[in-house]
């Protein structure tokens, strides 16, 4: 500790190089604001989008598990500009013969260690769209071009602004097995059964989007990038078994035609019931499951203003709804599986729907849809506008681990959410995955925070961020990459985005200006196509709140946090009273350690020679260095004399002063939240905007004044900062333990909760036999 | 050309590796270096989903890892199958045996895997191959931090670089 002679108020010391590249505006990152797309974030007063129409005929053979399909396209141009093709995307073509997607995988001998890693190697599906004829409504062939995953119709003239075209395409293509070849789309075989179950996506050549940002968006569907659609109506057909139940985006038109006279009652009454009723039961699908129709149904559904089409189909299909209310009007929450997932999902997964439409419209806009669909697909997670398809399937003894649980709950409110982003708030995925991802991702957290206390969420609390962003750069990409170019894709365009947002939400902004300026973006952007410059200058717009240095590092750069506490330098302030500055000095001069050698010397000689001999010692041995003198006492009252009354109480108010230095190790700079433990056990926190780093990124000093003695400062005491090393964020230095040391402290067994149940049940059995 | 021999077993079923949504694709592992008791401590840490589907391809799991008996024929695959894709050697060409020591599954969806080897011998330099998944998941991205003596390093670890070499007084 130091006895200051100066008081001075809390002052910043600044230790590095002058520098503000972190700080710097976003300037050339961010398109110049046009009429179309305002500086202030929202749609300018040009905006324009484009429609596309469908009606669509398609049929199922579920003997062969072939789609075929015929679909007549209305695109109408909102553009001032002429067009003088058309681009569908047949995404479909990832599968064809010819996909590149393969062909760019980086592969290593080590990919090919046993017999099955070559066998898929050569494994062959022919899943490419096979376009049987592009016609105009008369049934005049057009000219069309496919390049991959791309199909260009040449127009005969150019697609005058505000003018409409409508062509017809007639198409087949072999449905992939999704639990074999893999894919967001596809059918499930139950050998036990022998019945399939088809989620069938992306099945029809669909339009591109045509913009102001880029045109049209054409670029290749790798597999990675997902869509990017122009919203339309549509109205499909979907020929299947008789004994099929088919869910689909949209509302179905005929009922009366596909439904029993039971089903449609129960449907009836799920329209406003406030917990799932059961439209099909698991006996009655169980019953289907035996029969296996041949004979065909045609089941027609219409959706409005949405941006893509998908369904599902099985015989195997129990059935239930719920309505909840949202804006005022009854969205109709469904699910569609088999038994297999039961008991999970009759428990489950209407209510998440449910849960799910109304926390994510409290946060961003009300469901502008009717129905919102979860489907029992294993393994995976996908969504498309009004449905999406869900895994999470228990043991085949019906027991499910909490992490099953979880990871279903997680999956469906995931994909529920989607209809936000990107089905409502229509973001292009072929060229940014996190918009849709990561806003999604941050608001899913929110949601499942809302289902249960506590939830185990696994994406969202800063953290949990923290191995992805720690470490050499080289190998991470920032946010703001293409989709297809990003390294370590989940935690790039999932993880780290929510992170942010969540940041953002409870240190950066606060939840009132975050909210406020979240729901704008939401509310600007339903129904249209916003882009990364539309969220960021909307976040700033609607809240005051300069976030250019916050985008620049958590989206344009690879930064990590590490803020290091290096140093505290401990001060007092010299009350400049003899009396008590002398005393202090003889407390700590008597205070500090000895040398074990002057200690025994005490003892071992008896006598030394000025002690002996009186005229050794001279002024400076004599003098008393503590005592206080008539010079000293002139001295203070001379002092006194000069000061006022506040001065005084504030000389002798025994303030403890720490000076700390911080260095930002990992470059991206946050604020600067100190947890501060007095000697007295009480507890402070101090927030530090992060603009403290704006001129110095490096390192910075910060004095601290406090009534009472420190024991310890800890940095991000509550986990908020994504900091990624925790071992340099306290004084006195705390050693971390690793996750090994912390293993080591429990034992674990490999049951799950409810299978150990049954066995205490049978061992109870057994206690009363005996 | 070397003839190295890389078909190990034939017991693997038939899968693609063809794209899947929504998948994580991630490993990490933290690993010190004891220097007390002359070993390596590593915890790894895996995406659940992923490390099931592995499996369960392998047919060495069927439903849930949490739901799974953690008996002595799991333990060994799991234990075998990190030991090929996870390895460190103080000298080239010989890796150190790991030694499970645990696992445990936790409710946000990653798997830790606790494991000992015994360093009969410290050099300065460590090689590290760390492609766990990498041959089911291409886009499998490792990455990992070495321990020791509080003094931290971390390496990623890709399908194009899925060796690293550092040096401990580096560090």
């Amino acid at each position: 500790m130091n006895r200051i002679l100066i008081f001075c108020c809390t002052s910043f010391v600044f230790t590095s190089a002058f520098g503000q590249s972190k700080f710097a505006q976003l300037d050339i990152e961010l398109p110049t604001p046009n009429e179309y797309r305002t500086a202030a974030g929202a749609p300018g007063h040009n905006y324009y989008q484009q429609k596309a129409d469908y009606k669509i005929a398609i049929t199922i053979d579920d003997a062969t598990q072939k789609l075929s399909g015929e679909e007549t396209i209305t695109y109408t141009n909102n553009s001032p500009d002429q067009l003088e093709y058309l681009w569908l995307q047949l995404d479909q073509n990832l599968y064809a013969q010819n996909s590149e997607t393969k062909l760019i995988e980086v592969e290593k001998m080590e990919d090919f260690k046993s017999i099955g890693d070559v066998k898929k190697r050569f494994q062959y599906y022919d899943g490419g769209f096979k376009i049987d004829a592009v016609t105009s409504t008369s049934g005049q062939k057009m000219a069309y071009a496919i390049n991959k995953t791309m199909l260009r119709i040449d127009l005969e003239k150019p697609l005058a602004p505000n003018t409409s075209i409508t062509f017809k395409i007639k198409w087949w293509y072999n449905i992939n097995d999704r639990m074999a070849v893999g894919g967001r789309s596809g059918y499930e075989y139950f050998e036990k059964d022998q019945n399939y179950l088809y989620t069938v996506a992306h099945f029809f050549p669909r339009m591109c989007v045509y913009s102001d940002v880029e045109g049209w968006q054409n670029k290749q569907f790798l597999g990675r990038g997902e869509f990017a659609l122009p919203f339309g109506d549509y109205e499909v057909n979907i020929t299947v078994p008789s004994d099929h139940i088919v869910a689909a985006t949209g509302e179905l038109q005929n009922g009366n035609a596909v439904l029993t006279a039971e089903q449609r009652k129960r449907f009836e009454k799920a329209k406003n019931a406030d917990s799932p009723v059961l439209i099909v039961t698991q006996a009655e699908a169980e019953m289907k499951e035996k029969s296996k129709e041949k004979a065909l149904k045609t089941w027609i559904f219409k959706a409005t203003n949405v941006r893509d089409f998908a369904f599902a189909s099985s015989r195997k299909f129990i059935w239930d709804a719920q309505a909840v209310k949202v804006g005022g009007k009854n969205v109709l929450a469904m699910s569609y599986y088999p038994k297999e997932g039961n008991p999970l999902w009759e428990r489950y997964s209407t209510k998440l729907v449910a849960h799910t439409i109304k926390t994510y419209s409290k946060y961003t806009v009300d469901y502008p849809y009717p129905v919102a669909i979860s489907v029992h697909s294993k393994w995976i997670g996908m969504e498309y506008p009004m449905i999406c398809f869900n895994g999470g399937r228990p043991e085949d003894d019906g027991t499910y681990s909490q992490e099953t649980k979880y990871g279903m709950w997680g999956v469906i409110i995931h994909e529920v959410g989607h209809n936000f982003f990107p089905m409502i708030i229509n973001s292009d995925e072929r060229q940014w995955t996190w918009m849709d991802e990561g806003l999604n991702t941050f608001v899913q957290y929110l949601t499942e925070q809302e289902w249960e206390r506590g939830y185990p969420s696994r994406r969202g609390p800063a953290y949990m961020i923290a191995d992805y962003m720690r470490g050499e750069k080289k190998f991470i990409s920032p946010i703001m990459t293409n989709s297809e170019s990003i390294f370590q894709f989940g935690n790039n365009a999932y993880g780290k985005p929510a992170t942010a947002l969540n940041i953002l939400r409870e240190t950066i902004m606060g939840r009132e200006l975050f909210d406020y300026a979240f729901k704008m973006y939401c509310e600007r952007w339903a129904l249209k196509h916003p882009t990364p410059a539309d969220f960021f200058r909307t976040m700033e717009d609607a809240s005051a709140v300069d976030l250019d240095w916050f985008w620049r590092g958590w989206f344009y750069s690879t930064d990590h946090v590490d803020i290091s506490l290096d140093q505290v330098k401990w001060f007092q302030l010299n009350t400049m009273n003899p009396e008590v500055e002398k005393a202090v000095k003889q407390s700590n001069d008597l205070a500090k350690d000895h040398f074990i050698g002057d200690d025994r010397n005490k003892e071992s000689i008896e006598q030394t020679i000025n002690e002996a001999d009186p005229n050794i010692d001279d002024f400076y041995a004599k003098r008393n260095i503590y005592f206080v003198d008539a010079l000293d006492r002139k001295e203070y009252a001379e002092f006194m004399a000069k000061l006022s009354k506040e001065d005084f109480q504030l000389l002798n108010a025994n303030k403890q002063f720490y000076e700390l230095t911080f260095s930002n190790l990992g470059g991206l700079v946050m604020p600067l939240i100190i947890e501060v433990t007095f000697a007295d056990n009480s507890l402070e926190i101090i927030r530090i905007p992060a603009e403290i780093w704006r001129q110095y990124e490096d390192k910075v000093t910060k004095v601290f004044i406090f009534d009472k003695e420190v024991i310890s400062f800890r940095l991000d005491p509550n986990l908020e900062t994504a900091d990624t090393d925790f071992s340099n964020n306290s004084w006195p230095k705390r050693v971390e333990p690793t996750r090994y040391e912390l293993f080591k402290q429990k034992q674990m067994n490999g049951e799950n909760q409810m299978q150990r149940e049954k066995r205490v049940l049978e061992a109870e059995k057994e206690e009363k036999k005996n | 050309m070397s003839k190295s021999v890389y078909l190990l077993c034939v017991l693997f079923a038939l899968f693609s590796s063809t794209l899947r949504a929504h998948d994580t694709y991630f490993a990490f592992a933290e690993v010190k270096y004891d220097d007390l008791n002359g070993r390596l401590e590593a915890t790894l840490t895996v995406s659940t989903h992923d490390l099931e589907r592995v499996l369960s391809e392998k047919e060495l799991l069927k439903g849930a890892l949490s739901s799974s008996p953690m008996d002595s024929l799991l333990i060994s695959s799991i234990t075998t199958h990190i030991q090929s894709a996870f390895y460190f050697s103080t000298k080239e060409d010989e890796p150190l045996t790991w030694r499970f020591e645990g696992i445990e599954n936790t409710l946000t969806g990653t798997t830790n895997i606790y494991l000992s080897s015994a360093v009969s011998e410290i050099t300065n330099t460590f090689m590290v191959h760390f492609d766990i998944f990498m041959e089911r998941y291409p886009e499998q991205q490792n990455k990992m931090t070495f321990i020791y003596h509080e003094k931290k390093i971390t390496r990623v670890f890709l399908n194009a670089h899925r060796t690293d070499t550092f040096k401990i007084n580096t560090l």
